[in-house]
This record gives structure tokens, C-alpha cells and sequence, in this order.
């Protein structure tokens, strides 16, 4: 059982400071274009806690690696991260990212559309760095694992918007950690861990462990997120509270709701559902919550979470098997609960 | 027998943590047959798509000089090695785009320019050896004969030198080089045991063909270096 751990705050700082370094150095030969650079460094400097990035370098290090050695890469899934959220937050028409207006209500869909794009592309430009910087063998392999996550990263995303396109109401729990893996896992958790890996041993690492390891962490990080869409604080949260819910999106609480939900609920939630988000009215989504908390949805999926995080720690010990004791080690260890049991 | 209240919250409460722990055995194997097929998802596109310039796909990949064992500092030196034939490797594309952009310019018999394309050689430690690879191409429409390549030697700027002797090519001489045709040269310089550091320039040419010349350099590092 994963028990509760203090955030690994100063080592996310270390690691979070020289990310932020290097992007700040990447967007100031642009800084005084307002169209592009502009809304492109927005969503990057509003202090993210840089998890992904921190969690390539610290398996780098572990690994054995020079920090500086998965820069690049760190720095590239921080661009791609921040690209995906500017277009899931046009697609999901978001009002709120980390506490402040989503970059679509700030520049506008064109412009806002254009900065995601923007930092996709710097994120691949980014990659090329590290044939210099590791050579062309490694270089790459990172770039055989930032092609199977892209493709992985759109095609969940895809699945997850034709879900609520077409109503699906017919969805199992396996359907939801399909989609999470690609839409969330594996960018957020694998990825990291497995270029880190390969980079901090020189390719001599086995990778598919991380796969484990990246999955159960993840899977358990995005359910919570989730659930902090309904339950958490919403100063803390950084975005809009039931969020979720007003755009339909097919959680692990809603497939629950749709399975337990008698004839007469299950009935009303699939014409909610058929509704598009803008019709549906604030006491609608407030009566799907009430139904979720009524049919036990939140703590289902609140006990399905720990079964998925409850072996994270041993498929870390597989993932890491025969790497000595190390401060980035350590680290990881501290982050596993963190990302699992945060509140925001 | 009647049931007291706290019998029937023993009950109810056990019955939850019963629901729990089914709740929780289901997320369990329902994340590991997810985890299993992206596992052979991975090895497929990796298959499929090829590797991105790995020497071999990463699941399963025995590197070429693997010593075995799982331990910190066995790793930690298979690591090394790795890196060093990764620096090998970058200074080896480093040359072969050095002599295309030679050749493609089309001057194939011109002299090289001062400051133009440097070939470099690995660094090398005294008793060592560096080589790299050259190509060349007759970009010209008249065959080449009697081909024969070798350096004078190279000097450091502290008037150091490797002898002429120390630089060796493999193959010794083409005999003829057709019209639109290639040949791989290896180069190799040999560093004597005595050999000051520093960086070494020098020349390779080609016995025949006055005009070709290739700039050549070698950092000879520190006998204590790494």
C-alpha cells in the first residue's frame, strides 16, 4: 500500500529551474514578438511543476548519466506537454489553465492555435540537439520514442473527442485505460522514464519495464486528476471544477455512473450526454455529480486507482533492478506517492 | 441470535473493504493486460518502423561488447564504452560530411581552401592509434589510375611531428577509379609513446592527382586523459 509522502519539492525545483533556464534562453531571441513568442512562452512560464522533465532527468541520473546528457529531451516533452495543452484546451473549450484565462480566451483560437503548433515544432527542433550532445545512435532511439508517443498522444486524444462525438455510453473500465495510456501515460510517465533510461546508460538499459512502471504511475495520476476535477479545491486545482462533467468526457467515475445508474438515472445521464456542452445547464452537471457521489462512482474509481498504483513501487524496483542508491533515485521513490496522492 | 449495531458496522464495514479490494484486484489486472499489449505494440512499431539508427532494436539487444552482470559499476563501464563509440562515431559522420560537401561541390580536383572543411581524426593518447574513413569520389568523365594516397606527416604548432611513416592508408593505392565510381579509404595515424600533446595538422594526398589535397588533424591528448 502507496502511503502519503511530503512533495519532493526541492529537487522538482532543482530540476523545474533548469528547464525553465533552458526555455527561457529558447524564447528570448523572440521576446519582443507579441503574436508568436508571446503566447508560445505563456503557458511554459506560468510555474508548471515541471514532473515529466524532472522525471527524464532524475532516471538519467539514476542511470548513471550526466543531467545534462537528457536536457534536450526533457526540455522537448515540456514543449510537447504545453503544446497538447493549448489544443485540448481549444478542443475542451477550457476557460482555466493553472489559475489563469487558457491561452485561446487570451490571443484568440487563431493565434493560440498557432503557439501550440509553435511549440510542437520547437520541441522537435529541440530533439536534433541531441545528436551533438549523445551522438547519432542515441539521438536516434529518442527519436523512435517521441514518434511511438506522438502517434499514441494524438490517437488518444482522437478517441477520447470521438467518444463524446458520437455518445458512447457503452464503455468498460479496460476502454478507459486503453484511452489513458495513450492520451496521458505515455507521454507523461513512460516517455520520460524510458529516454531517461536510455540516455543515462547509453542504450544499454531495458526499457520495458518502464512501461510497467510508467503505467501504473500514470494511470493512477490521471485518475486522481480525474477525481480532483469533482472534489478538489478549486484554488488549488488550477482549473474549472466539474470541468469534466460539462463536457461529457468519458472518465472511469462516468463509465461507473452509466453501468450502476438505474433505468431512470441512466436514462436521463445518456440525454444529458446527448446534449452538447454548451447546452448543458449548471444544475445538470451539479445533478450528475450528486448521481456519481448517490451510485458510489467517485469511490470506485478512487479503489480502482489504488489497485493500478498499488504495485507502482514494485515495478519500480524492476524497472531500476541493479542501479545503485542515488539522490535521483531516491527522488523518483518520493515522486511516486506525490503524483499519485496530490491535490493539485 | 440478534445483531447488536456494532456487529452490524463490523459486517457492513468488512463487506466495504471486501468491495474494495475487488474494486482494486480489478484495476490490477486490468493495468497489466494493458501494459502487455503496448509492450508488443512498441516491439511491433520498432519492427516495423526500424530503430532509429540503434545497432539493433532495444528489446532483447545484446551490445556488441556486452561483459555481462547487472551491477553498478559493470554498467557504469559498459556506459563508458558506449559513449566513447558514440564520440567515435559522431567524429566519423563528422569526416564523411566533410568529404561530401567536398565533393559534391564539384571540386573533386581542386586544392582544398584554407579554413574550408577539416578532416579530424579521433582523439588519440601517445602510443595510440586514430583512424577515419574517407571517400573518394571521380566525379570527373575520365578514369583514374594509379591512385596512391599518403601524408607527409603532420606538425603541431609547438613543431612537434608525426612522421610521415605513422600515417598509413588502407587500401595502399587504387589502381583505377572509373568515371562516377567511389573507394573507402582508412586512414590511420599511429602516435609514438613520446609524442607531445597538442593538436597535430597535416595533409593527405594523392600521389598523382597534384591537386588533391585533404587537410588532416589530430588532437593527441595527455597520457593521463580519459
Amino acid at each position: 500500500m502507496l502511503t502519503t509522502a511530503a512533495e519532493p519539492t526541492s529537487s522538482l525545483a532543482r530540476y523545474g529551474a533548469l528547464v525553465g533556464a533552458d526555455l527561457r534562453r529558447r524564447f528570448a531571441d523572440e521576446a519582443d514578438d507579441p503574436y508568436l513568442a508571446a503566447p508560445m512562452s505563456d503557458y511554459p512560464t506560468r510555474g508548471g511543476k515541471a514532473l515529466r522533465p524532472s522525471l527524464c532527468l532524475a532516471t538519467c541520473e539514476a542511470f548513471g548519466g550526466a543531467t545534462e546528457d537528457a536536457l534536450p529531451s526533457a526540455v522537448a516533452i515540456e514543449l510537447l506537454h504545453n503544446a497538447f495543452l493549448v489544443h485540448d484546451d481549444i478542443e475542451d473549450a477550457s476557460l482555466l489553465r493553472r489559475g489563469q484565462p487558457t491561452l485561446h480566451r487570451r490571443y484568440g483560437t487563431p493565434l493560440a492555435l498557432n503557439a501550440g503548433d509553435g511549440l510542437a515544432l520547437l520541441a522537435m527542433g529541440t530533439l536534433r540537439e541531441n545528436v551533438d550532445r549523445v551522438g547519432p545512435r542515441l539521438a536516434g532511439r529518442v527519436m523512435v520514442e517521441f514518434d511511438f508517443m506522438s502517434r499514441q498522444t494524438v490517437a488518444g486524444q482522437a478517441l477520447e473527442l470521438g467518444w463524446c462525438r458520437d455518445n458512447r455510453t457503452d464503455l468498460e473500465p479496460d476502454d478507459y485505460l486503453d484511452l489513458i495510456m495513450k492520451k496521458t501515460c505515455w507521454y507523461t510517465t513512460v516517455l520520460p522514464l524510458r529516454v531517461g533510461a536510455l540516455l543515462g546508460s547509453s542504450g544499454l538499459a531495458e526499457l520495458d519495464p518502464m512501461i510497467e512502471f510508467g503505467f501504473h504511475l500514470g494511470a493512477a495520476f490521471q485518475i486522481r486528476d480525474d477525481i480532483l476535477n469533482l472534489v478538489g479545491d478549486p484554488g488549488e486545482y488550477g482549473k474549472e471544477r466539474w470541468g469534466d462533467l460539462k463536457e461529457g468526457k468519458r472518465t472511469l467515475m462516468l463509465i461507473h455512473l452509466l453501468a450502476a445508474a438505474d433505468q431512470s438515472d441512466r436514462r436521463w445521464l445518456v440525454d444529458y450526454l446527448s446534449l452538447l456542452p454548451e447546452q448543458r445547464h449548471v444544475d445538470e452537471v451539479r445533478n450528475v455529480y450528486e448521481l456519481m457521489l448517490e451510485y458510489g462512482s467517485i469511490g470506485f474509481a478512487g479503489e480502482f486507482a489504488s489497485g493500478v498504483a498499488g504495485s507502482a513501487m514494485t515495478a519500480m524496483d524492476v524497472a531500476f533492478a541493479g542501479l545503485d542508491d542515488s539522490p535521483a533515485r531516491r527522488f523518483i521513490e518520493r515522486l511516486v506517492p506525490f503524483m499519485i496522492e496530490r491535490a493539485s | 441470535m440478534s445483531t447488536t449495531d456494532g456487529d452490524a458496522f463490523s459486517a457492513s464495514a468488512a463487506e466495504a473493504a471486501r468491495l474494495a479490494r475487488e474494486v482494486q484486484g480489478l484495476g490490477f489486472d486490468a493495468a497489466r493486460t494493458v501494459v502487455e499489449r503496448f509492450v508488443e505494440m512498441f516491439a511491433e512499431f520498432t519492427a516495423a518502423s526500424g530503430n532509429g539508427g540503434a545497432a539493433a532494436p532495444g528489446r532483447g539487444w545484446i551490445p556488441p561488447f556486452w561483459l555481462g552482470g547487472t551491477d553498478g559499476s559493470m554498467r557504469q563501464m559498459q556506459s563508458d564504452m558506449l559513449r566513447a563509440s558514440d564520440a567515435y562515431l559522431a567524429v566519423l559522420s563528422q569526416l564523411n560530411e566533410a568529404s561530401m560537401r567536398f565533393f559534391t561541390a564539384g571540386r573533386w580536383w581542386e586544392p582544398q581552401k584554407a579554413g574550408g572543411d577539416d578532416v579530424s581524426l579521433p582523439d588519440v593518447a601517445p602510443g595510440g592509434r586514430a583512424s577515419s574513413r574517407l571517400w573518394l569520389h571521380n566525379t570527373t568523365s575520365a578514369t583514374a589510375n594509379g591512385l596512391r594516397p599518403w601524408s607527409p606527416g603532420l606538425t603541431s604548432p609547438s613543431g612537434a611531428d608525426i612522421p610521415s611513416t605513422a600515417v598509413t592508408c588502407q587500401p595502399e593505392r587504387i589502381d583505377r577509379l572509373e568515371p562516377g565510381s567511389s573507394r573507402e579509404l582508412v586512414i590511420t595515424v599511429a602516435v609514438d609513446e613520446g609524442a607531445t600533446p597538442g593538436t597535430y595538422h597535416g595533409q593527405l594526398l594523392v600521389d598523382g592527382q597534384p591537386d588533391i589535397v585533404f587537410p588532416l588533424r589530430v588532437s593527441v591528448r595527455q597520457a593521463t586523459d580519459r
